[in-house]
């Protein structure tokens, strides 16, 4: 009955373990670097969407195949990391993001240096290259660019009896603001609960730092500083910007604590707010869905948040040569007018820039032109954990009500204490 | 096998531990004895070096890297820091936040789970007791069926139930009440608390069904016959007599709440709004993983496992004190 | 039976027994009976009318799992995972509670004492030192990895349940098998484990969930898609741009449903083994 079956599972139980872990396994088991694969760590995204939808054509040029990861972004970070630092070597190309890994890839990577990987024509060709160079070696090439632009309500802004009433009470003209003050009276003068609010910030923690990097860099102001390695926490611009991220918020429709800037769209969408900021790839759908409701404006200030993906190679990386081929096709004319007219994010080439069709299919790419000069990228080396003491800073101002002041000292003379830009 | 019984030579009396038996009674006792003792070890040492090999020397090496400094984003070498990780521990409002937190958690979550897994068991074991027919049972049987499910839940599975049922947008609770509360936001800790004492009022049910059931019925009967109503029953016969099991399951509960809360928190609030349910264990492991900082990490974990082992062994005393 | 003295209001208390009892099954059913229910709506309609049960009901979600999410590949991850715990907890766990259980020897009350003791562990801390043990050994994103993870903190657990077994078996028939010229291991495969069958099917049943429904280890070892299973395969969805509810949803039915109807038709044992662990 039971006794020599009990034991002939017991003893066919390993081996079915070993067969199963074994057949998952093949693939990472095999060490020799096969050419005829790249393999790429993306993290989930509309842009990544884009490199998968047209990775055909890089395979049928190239007859390498593209093996494209997506990982989610709470373990994206990890992986760079192996990848990057401790040289795992599972990947030929690794996409980190250009806004916040700059610094720490620059100084701490172990990436190659593409100034001599990739044909000088095609490198003179990049938007904005030296953004990516330490010295004179290129850590990577970008994806595409994207930055914050401010949207607003423009049926409500051209609306004559909003404009009279605008005028008597401000005694200036309705317009798309230019400075924070103005921006600040705008919501204001629209703040019209429970049907309209005047300003929308989501306050998921990622996204509510995405908006201080709004502000900061609007101002003129960055989180350290490159020359002196030192944190820059509390100088005037990181309190000012706190301060307006408290008065924002206030104007914010319920429910905002849990929102991030994708539910920022469909309020917009839904007629539910006067104005916010967000990055500009939203534009495709609004002019195209709903022209004569949704405006575009440059963000205030100086600087923008410099969005992008960026490819780089590790030094570890098993088959460099198909990453190089992987990252010309990326760069390439034809692949960066595909993704511009796919995502509504702007290409990074200058000629592709100058194209009929993309300038046709991005509109408001002059006003794109004005801001992309000024794009700003976090200068630590440790945004994970420094984004995350920032939120805290954040949530102190708007759901505490603690004085930015007291917020940004805080910040950076003890949670941060003794830390450095650079480390 | 019968065969052997039947062979089974008279018992001799008991010489040394065990009891002798048949061919072994012609051993002499020390002998016997030592390969009784070996034989054990040799039984329990692959178990021992396994646990060894992948508990005990990481915790040793796990204590040796809490005296170091390793942050991969700062440099790759591991250089010797003293006792500076245990010094940014004792002072970071960060850690103090994190312990009071869990510490919150804990006692909520276990006093929550208690209440209604007693009471649901002794309704149950009523329920029981009282019907004894074929449909009587079926219905028990099902019902048993139906509470077991947090626990064969997986944690994450359970954690992605909660979120969609709290949901402001579309979930059914804020839609039937008209609502538009999003929960794990503006109640986080209260909403975690309710999600993982759904997921193991299980173990406190079935135990509490177990002990309220071991309770003679004749004592019922006299009960009764007293004219005692169902909730003086409760409180003066069955409360009482399973009191030892309460307190060694809330025990347990609360060791197991305290060290092991990760999956829940992790896939619904991700330890925020900012740090508000950053639980101990997921503070350790964004350490880890998001900062990076091995050395803190390490003497987090450090700073754990004493408190488990600390909890561990007033646990087994509560246990050896409530079972004499 | 004895007569019930007093008929009416037993029987109006059992009513208001059962209601309530009913009443706590539906609401512990109620998340995963939502889940289900959500899981078979499009995207657009779990938006759009939340309180509707099945309007159009639609396998897509569970679809997408398999097209989108590697479930296929993650499915037999997880198999393999909890298999490999079991045959660890069971093979090197029974063995040991045999030995504690029928062979003591000295300090084998301290190191099963000690066993409770690590059983309280709190897994997040032991990742961190595991975590670079195995990246040293070059194991990390294998599912030996996440294996032996699980099956260090199972094996206490395993060892406490299943000595209670061998303590209460007859020592007659072992010892009739040692006469009968069995070596002790002999005893044990042939004789103890047929005899405590059904603790070892309650220690491999807690074992298989233990394997199947831990989301630390294989979140912390495993990042490609060849060493993912199902728990951590979850995290996919929930991007941090973007939450995929549909396949959320779809994927935590698909994970729980083998738990479920094992832990329903193994009730017993499961519910001894939840006894036996405390």
């Amino acid at each position: 009955m039971r006794s020599g079956i009990g034991a002939r599972i017991l003893a066919l139980l390993p081996a079915v373990a070993l067969i199963l872990s074994g057949c998952a396994n093949s693939s990472t088991s095999n060490t020799a670097p096969t050419p005829k694969v790249v393999r790429v760590l993306a993290v989930a995204g509309p842009e990544t969407d884009a490199l998968i939808k047209y990775a055909p054509e890089f395979e049928k040029a190239t007859g390498i195949t593209a093996s494209i990861e997506q990982v989610a972004r709470p373990l994206w970070g990890q992986r760079k990391v192996r990848e990057l630092i401790e040289g795992a070597g599972l990947y030929d190309v690794v996409m980190v993001g250009g806004g916040d890994d700059n610094t720490w890839v620059k100084y701490k990577a172990h990436v190659k240096d593409l100034s001599k990987l990739l044909p000088a024509d095609q490198l003179s060709q990049v938007n904005l290259l030296d953004k990516f160079k330490i010295g004179d070696k290129i850590i990577g090439i970008p994806q595409y660019y994207n930055f914050p632009m401010l949207f607003y309500r423009k049926d409500l802004f051209e609306n004559p009896s909003e404009q009279a009433a605008f005028k008597a009470k401000y005694g200036k003209d309705l317009a798309p603001p230019t400075s924070y003050e103005d921006m600040y009276q705008v919501a204001q003068f629209f703040n019209r609960p429970p049907n309209l609010y005047g300003f929308f910030i989501g306050g998921v923690d990622w996204s509510i730092y995405l908006d201080d990097t709004y502000f900061v860099y609007g101002l003129g102001g960055n989180y350290g500083d490159l020359a002196t390695k030192q944190l820059t926490l509390n100088t005037p611009e990181q309190k000012q910007a706190l301060g307006w991220l408290g008065k924002f918020t206030a104007l914010n429709p319920p429910g905002w604590q849990t929102d991030n800037f994708f539910d920022g769209d469909t309020l917009m969408q839904n007629g539910k707010i006067a104005m916010y900021q967000n990055w500009f790839y939203i534009w495709q759908t609004f002019h195209t869905k709903q022209p004569d409701k949704i405006g575009m404006a440059p963000l205030i200030g100086k600087g923008a948040h410099l969005g992008a993906f960026v490819a780089t190679i590790p030094d570890a990386a098993p088959s460099p040569a198909a990453g190089i081929k992987f990252i010309q096709w990326m760069m390439g004319a034809t692949y960066q007018k595909e993704q511009a007219i796919a995502t509504g994010d702007l290409p990074i080439r200058k000629d592709v820039m100058q194209d009929p069709d993309v300038r046709n299919a991005l509109v408001g790419i002059d006003q794109f032109e004005k801001v992309l000069p000024n794009l700003q990228y976090n200068q630590t080396t440790w945004v994970g954990e420094l984004s995350a003491g920032v939120s805290e800073a954040i949530f102190k101002v708007v759901k505490d009500g603690t004085s930015p002041d007291v917020a940004a000292d805080w910040l950076q003379n003890e949670k941060f204490k003794g830390r450095k830009a650079i480390e | 096998m019968r065969q052997a019984v039947r062979n089974l030579p008279p018992p001799v009396a008991g010489e040394g531990r065990g009891g002798g038996v048949g061919s072994l009674a012609q051993v002499p006792g020390r002998v016997r004895l030592r390969s009784r003792r070996l034989t054990g070890f040799g039984l329990a040492l692959p178990a021992l070096i396994f646990v060894f090999a992948f508990m005990v020397y990481p915790v040793v090496s796990l204590v040796v890297l809490s005296f170091q400094e390793y942050a991969p984003l700062r440099s790759t070498a591991t250089t010797f820091a003293g006792l500076a990780n245990y010094v940014w521990l004792a002072g970071s409002d960060l850690v103090h936040q994190s312990i009071w937190v869990t510490v919150v958690f804990t006692a909520a979550s276990v006093a929550v789970e208690m209440a209604i897994g007693l009471a649901i068991a002794v309704l149950l074991a009523k329920l029981v007791v009282q019907l004894r027919s074929q449909p009587g049972r079926l219905l028990t049987r099902l019902l048993g069926g139906v509470f077991i499910l947090p626990f064969a839940t997986p944690a994450i599975a359970g954690a992605i139930a909660w979120k969609t049922l709290l949901n402001p947008q579309f979930g059914p609770v804020d839609a039937i009440f008209h609502t538009d509360i999003a929960w794990f936001a503006q109640f986080p800790l209260a909403s975690v608390i309710v999600a993982d004492a759904w997921k193991m009022m299980p173990f406190v049910l079935f135990l509490m069904f177990a002990a309220i059931l071991s309770i003679e019925p004749e004592q019922y009967e006299a009960a009764r016959l007293d004219g005692a109503n169902g909730w003086q029953e409760f409180r003066y016969l069955t409360f009482p007599l399973i009191l030892p099991v309460v307190a060694v399951t809330a025990a347990f509960r609360a060791v197991d709440a305290f060290t092991k809360i990760f999956d829940t928190v992790f896939v619904t609030t991700g330890g925020g709004p900012a740090t508000d349910t950053q639980v101990f264990p997921l503070l350790i492991w964004r350490t880890t993983f998001d900062y990076l900082n091995f050395g803190h990490a390490s003497a987090l974990a450090v700073v754990a496992i004493i408190v488990s082992a600390l909890l561990g062994a007033s646990l087994l005393a509560i246990r050896r004190a409530s079972s004499t | 039976m004895s007569v019930l003295i007093r008929r009416r209001p037993v029987t109006v208390s059992r009513v208001v027994v059962v209601a309530v009892l009913i009443g706590a099954a539906v609401a512990t059913i109620a998340p995963f009976f939502w889940l289900a229910v959500s899981s078979l709506k499009t995207e657009a309609d779990i938006f759009a009318s939340p309180l509707a049960l099945l309007k159009a009901p639609t396998l897509a979600n569970y679809a997408s799992l398999f097209k989108q999410f590697h479930f296929a590949i993650a499915t037999l991850n997880s198999i393999a995972i909890s298999l490999g715990v079991v045959v660890i907890s069971v093979g090197l766990g029974g063995l040991a509670a045999y030995g504690f259980s029928r062979y003591p020897f000295t300090g084998s009350r301290v190191l099963l004492s000690g066993l409770l003791i690590t059983r309280m562990v709190t897994p997040a801390a032991l990742v961190v030192p595991l975590y670079l043990i195995m990246n040293a050994l070059g194991l990390l994103n294998t599912l030996i990895s996440i294996i032996l993870g699980i099956a260090v903190l199972n094996l206490p657990f395993v060892i406490w349940v299943l000595r209670p077994f061998f303590d209460a078996l007859p020592r007659e028939i072992e010892e009739a098998g040692l006469v009968d010229g069995l070596s002790p291991f002999g005893v044990f495969l042939r004789i103890a484990v047929r005899l405590a069958a059904p603790g070892l099917v309650t220690v491999a049943l807690l074992s298989f969930i233990a394997g199947w429904t831990d989301l630390l280890f294989p979140m912390s070892f495993a990042t490609t898609p060849e060493a993912t299973p199902l728990t951590s395969g979850l995290l996919q969805m929930q991007t941090g741009y973007k939450i995929y509810w549909g396949s959320l949803m779809a994927g935590g039915v698909y994970l729980t449903l083998p738990t479920l109807i094992l832990s329903f038709a193994l009730q017993k044992y499961l519910i001894r083994g939840l006894r036996l662990g405390y």
